[in-house]
């Protein structure tokens, strides 16, 4: 028979934040709290105003820096600035070529990566530059976050 | 003692959101890491053991559990050192094998080591 655990949130019994799972080989375990997301966001950057999100988990609000430039405010901060971002342009406002790579433009709460060694760690500034080295406002952004929660 | 749970599916205490295990765990990323652009160190990581510097804008990472196959999806993000030039800039993933994952990074059309690399793995452990 199926079991089913119905609740509204799980912490570990020897630390709070540290749930094992077992891999789907058997033969490791892993944090679950360590491989879980922590912000994702699907939006468009707009050309003609402030970044807007389609869906997303962890976003508060978007800053719009200019064109090609925006920066995404996160509701719950990391602890940290070592935190891994994965991100994907898919298409752009008026154009077709799609080489076009998403950078980060200096993450955290910083004008540039690693100026300040304490912050909220609640920010992370994007842009988006073509081949000719123009920013560009693309419609389709996608980032993903995995790291420690504050 | 360690407490363990089976059990296939969660739900939340109304009955609603329901996710079964096997969701969470294949869901669930297996290893992450943020690399200082030298690719002699890890920011921060999970489920990774050594970092092999191969050479300008190149590195080799290695999981503390290896992946059951060489099939994961691996995503990755570098910060560039900065954003002018003409070139092409790209972040590329590079050979994988159940144990291992390669970055290479260019700007302008050649290797460089970036500001930072990041890196995701999603797949089964073995």
């Amino acid at each position: 028979m199926a079991s089913i655990l119905k609740v509204d949130e799980m912490q570990g019994v020897t630390s709070a934040g540290d749930i094992t799972i077992t891999s789907e080989g058997g033969s490791a375990t892993q944090s679950l709290q360590q491989g879980v997301n922590k912000l994702w966001v699907n939006f468009d950057t707009n050309t003609t105003g402030t970044p807007a999100a389609r869906d997303s988990l962890n976003v508060a609000s978007f800053t719009d820096n200019g064109t090609g430039d925006a920066t995404i405010s996160m509701t719950n901060n990391m602890s940290n600035g070592n935190y891994t971002i994965q991100s994907a342009v898919a298409t752009y406002h008026g154009q077709t070529d799609y080489r076009y790579p998403t950078f980060i433009k200096g993450d955290i709460s910083a004008d540039s990566w690693g100026a300040v060694a304490t912050g909220s760690f609640g920010t992370i500034t994007h842009a988006v530059q073509n081949g000719g080295s123009a920013y560009t406002d693309p419609s389709l952004v996608m980032k993903s976050v995995l790291g420690d929660l504050a | 003692m360690a407490s363990e749970l089976r059990v296939n599916t969660l739900k939340d205490a109304s009955g609603n959101n329901s996710v079964g295990m096997s969701t969470v765990a294949e869901g669930t990323a297996k290893a992450w890491m943020q690399a200082v652009g030298a690719g002699t160190s890890y920011n921060d990581s999970f489920n990774t053991s050594s970092l092999t510097d191969i050479g300008t804008g190149n590195i080799r990472v290695t999981y503390t559990n290896s992946m059951s196959n060489d099939d994961s999806s691996l995503t990755i993000g570098h910060q560039y050192t900065g954003t002018g030039g003409t070139g092409a800039y790209f972040a590329n993933a590079g050979a994988m094998t159940t144990s291992t994952h390669e970055h290479a990074h260019y700007e302008n059309a050649a290797l460089k080591d970036p500001v930072k690399y990041d890196g995701t793995i999603h797949g089964d452990l073995a």
